[in-house]
């Protein structure tokens, strides 16, 4: 059976160090190096270790990938106020906007030609344990809406994160803050 | 009375010297460091796995005089060199620097200090001639109070420029350090010190215990302005009382 | 079966440099390629290898310069800050002929500069930095995957040749993740004289190795001279290597290599999307410069374009080149996506320019 091309995906994520930014565009390229032929994950962030700028650039594609940068995306995640004001002008007309609006009011984002997806990630994070998963909250609804990659599949790339030695119990909280952000409804 | 030669050899040049004709300025005491060093080497019997690293300066020349393999360097740069030597044959070699008082004390302060810290394996010889040979007689950080040079022209002034480094002690200090040295070669007695110093140096490598460290006091005619005999006879008395002769460490652990 | 994997550039280039048999590594940690550092004093004590972290990016160069004169394959790694500090070390390295890899991952300067992307010391690395005639070859991959195969490239060429090799990467490809074949590439056989080099178990009758840096003090500087000449003739001729995409017929050409280069390639293939007749010539070896393949570009193309995240370096080489048979144009720093050291040049940004010159 001759596999399909499938679309290339790619997302921006934005936010401040420590935030989790890149560790959801490393999950998103472990988990889609099974499903792509070509993966590829950029990120850029400030001299600091914690709360400088960071920004990941991370494209799913069945295509060479010739450039790894991405200057119009087709979806954005942003995930404070300083990475709006640098990044929203950078999405697509028509593209989606996903933002954890516990911090960033989506009053902010002062475009009409985008979709703002406002998910109160940060808060449904709290609830599940910890704000420290609110990355993956957003993840979850990106992936909802995108179907860039099956949920499970992206659900176990955590499991194969050799930096951090997941106990049993976080990653069942992990999967739950992932599985909260897919099925929340606007 | 026979016609044979009864005449009986007391004493021969080392085996592993090598016999080219060293470069070095009437009354220098370099060769007979070298010779030291060759001694040395001859009695523990490591000619064959040694590997001597120079770096800029009189003692550089001075190593072409040992029969084992060399690699010269950047001027202060030896225990890096040096290091990397060590590493590269899993510390099998035997590696030993050559290096004068600008090179290790002045440019490469910080080198020795880091490699000794870390307590590499390596034997270091240190030429103290009180100042800059090669490059015509400047001061050197081991130049002593009110040493008159080419460029302490009124005498080497501490309020301006400091006072004589004293190598030997500071290696010592060094936690890395397993055996730490100052020994003369003007007589024979601190002759037969020296190669013993030398050959403790060694030993402590070879048992891979630390950094050995000899520092050498030497003479430098043409630097100091000095006629041989002169300079022989300053070297002993100024230079020995700023520098003590002795055994600063001598340990079989570095802890 | 060959593995794939996901890496950063930098783990790469030091996986790279293991699976060309590379055992010895010396570093010092600096932004953006401390992660070199950390993944040798990982790997190398396992594999039975030497890890030193030294003191300074001066004392790394010399241990490799230890290292290498015993003819082992060795290894260092920096960025920009600890490349000034290295050239010391590489003048006496190139002196001595000794082969040895040297990694470097540009992040901006001058000065401290930034520790994010940077392509400004090409000039550094092409030219020479150190004192004196000699030069390194250098490789400027663009990819993750090239960064893994030319370390082991680097450690041939530099055997090949006796000289030693630089692999140049920058903070985008340094950092960035993408798939990965694991293998060991067989470039053939490299010369087998290892006379040169220091040795134990030497017998004592034998004649002994002597690694000078100092060429002209031994006595041997015209032989020197004339050597390394003709070694880097022989460079000049048969090691260009390079990169061309949709030149057929195209009407302008990007020049661009490492970062910028993989920029440019997306620009190209947007332009080609939009009709516009563009290619790409990317070079790959910075020292042997292509330059009998963009003389012959600037036969073809009425205008050439030169992208790269600096003020301007490797257009100076293009212009040699193109000798005004063609128009040479540049976008570096300015043509950043943001007007401060997060800024990288996009291909979107680039595809405007073409646009305003075709």
């Amino acid at each position: 059976m001759a596999e399909e091309e499938k679309e290339t995906m790619e997302l921006v994520i934005a936010g401040y160090g420590g935030q989790g930014v890149l560790t959801m565009g490393d999950l998103m390229i472990k988990a889609g190096s099974n499903v792509y032929k070509h993966v590829s994950w950029l990120p850029s962030y400030d001299t600091y270790t914690r709360g400088g700028r960071v920004v990941c650039y991370v494209i799913l594609s069945d295509e060479n990938i010739l450039s790894p940068l991405v200057a119009r995306p087709r979806t954005l995640v942003i995930m404070d106020p300083v990475a709006m004001d640098l990044y929203r002008d950078c999405l697509m007309p028509g593209g989606t906007l996903i933002i954890d609006s516990c911090m960033v009011s989506p009053e902010m984002v002062g475009r009409e030609d985008i979709e703002v997806i406002a998910v109160p990630a940060s808060e449904m994070a709290q609830s599940i344990l910890t704000i420290k998963i609110t990355n993956l909250v957003l993840l979850g609804k990106y992936l909802k809406l995108s179907g860039a990659l099956p949920l499970e599949l992206v659900a176990s790339a955590m499991t194969k994160s050799k930096e951090a030695v997941l106990k049993d119990g976080f990653l069942t909280i992990n999967q739950e803050a992932l599985s909260a952000g897919y099925n929340y409804a606007n | 009375m026979s016609g044979e030669d009864e005449r009986k050899l007391i004493c021969d040049t080392p085996d592993c010297i090598n016999n080219t004709l060293l470069p070095t300025c009437p009354g220098c005491l370099h060769g007979v460091v070298a010779r030291c060093v060759c001694e040395a080497i001859d009695d523990l019997g490591i000619q064959e796995n040694a590997i001597g690293v120079v770096g800029v300066g009189c003692h550089a020349m001075t190593a072409g005089a040992v029969e084992v393999d060399t690699i010269s360097t950047a001027h202060g740069r030896a225990p890096g060199v040096a290091t990397g030597i060590k590493r590269a044959y899993y510390g099998e070699a035997i590696v030993f620097t050559f290096q004068g008082d600008g090179d290790l004390g002045a440019i490469g302060l910080g080198d020795v200090l880091n490699a000794v810290n870390r307590g590499e394996k390596l034997t270091t010889i240190f030429f103290n001639n009180a100042g800059y040979g090669n490059t015509g007689g400047q001061m050197g950080p081991t130049t002593i109070e009110g040493q008159v040079t080419t460029t302490s022209p009124y005498g080497r002034d501490p309020a301006q420029s400091g006072f004589p480094l004293h190598m030997a002690e500071m290696m010592a200090s060094l936690r890395g350090c397993a055996y730490s040295a100052r020994v003369g070669i003007n007589n024979l007695k601190n002759y037969a010190g020296a190669r013993k110093a030398v050959k403790a140096a060694f030993q402590k490598q070879m048992d891979n215990i630390g950094y050995g460290f000899v520092e050498f006091l030497c003479t430098c005619p043409p630097g100091w302005k000095k006629k041989p005999d002169e300079a022989f006879h300053w070297m002993e008395k100024a230079m020995m009382e700023e520098y003590q002769l002795g055994e600063f460490k001598n340990v079989d652990e570095i802890t | 079966m060959d593995e794939k994997v996901l890496l950063t550039g930098n783990i790469a280039a030091a996986e790279g440099a293991l699976y060309a048999g590379c055992r010895h590594y010396f570093g010092y940690p600096i932004t953006p390629q401390s992660d070199v550092v950390e993944y040798f004093s990982a790997k190398l004590p396992q594999m039975g290898g030497e890890f030193v972290q030294s003191e300074s990016e001066c004392t790394s160069i010399n241990m490799l310069y230890g290292a290498a004169a015993c003819g082992i394959r060795a290894m260092t790694s920096t960025s920009s800050p600890g490349f000034s500090l290295m050239q010391e070390g590489i003048s006496h390295i190139a002196a001595a002929e000794l082969p040895c890899v040297i990694m470097h991952v540009q992040r901006g300067g001058p000065g401290s500069g930034s520790t994010q992307t940077a392509q400004m010391d090409y000039n550094q690395v092409v030219k020479g930095g150190g004192h004196g005639e000699y030069r390194l070859i250098v490789l400027a991959p663009d990819s993750v995957q090239e960064i893994f195969d030319f370390v082991q490239l680097g450690f041939y060429l530099a055997e090949k040749y006796r000289n030693p090799a630089l692999v140049l990467t920058d903070a985008i490809i340094g950092q960035m993740k993408e798939d990965v074949e694991l293998r060991t590439i067989d470039f053939g056989p490299t010369p087998e004289d290892r006379s040169w080099a220091l040795k134990i178990h030497r017998s004592p009758k034998g004649k002994s190795a002597n690694v000078h840096s100092a060429v002209g003090i031994v006595g041997i500087y015209n032989e020197w001279l004339a050597r390394t000449n003709e070694k880097y003739e022989n460079i000049k001729r048969d090691e260009v290597r390079f990169q061309s995409m949709f030149m057929e017929d195209a009407e302008l050409a990007i020049v661009a290599y490492g970062s910028s280069g993989r920029a440019a390639k997306g620009a190209c293939k947007l332009a080609r999307e939009e009709g516009l007749k563009v290619g790409v010539l990317r070079p790959i070896t910075l020292w042997p410069f292509p330059q009998p393949q963009i003389e012959e570009l600037a036969s073809r193309v009425k205008k050439i374009l030169v992208v790269e995240d600096n003020l301007g370096q490797m257009v100076e080489d293009v212009r040699g080149a193109v000798e005004g048979r063609a128009e040479v144009h540049f976008m570096g720093v300015f043509s950043r996506h943001m007007p401060d050291c997060n800024g990288m040049i996009f291909p979107d940004t680039i595809l405007e320019e073409v646009k305003k010159l075709l």
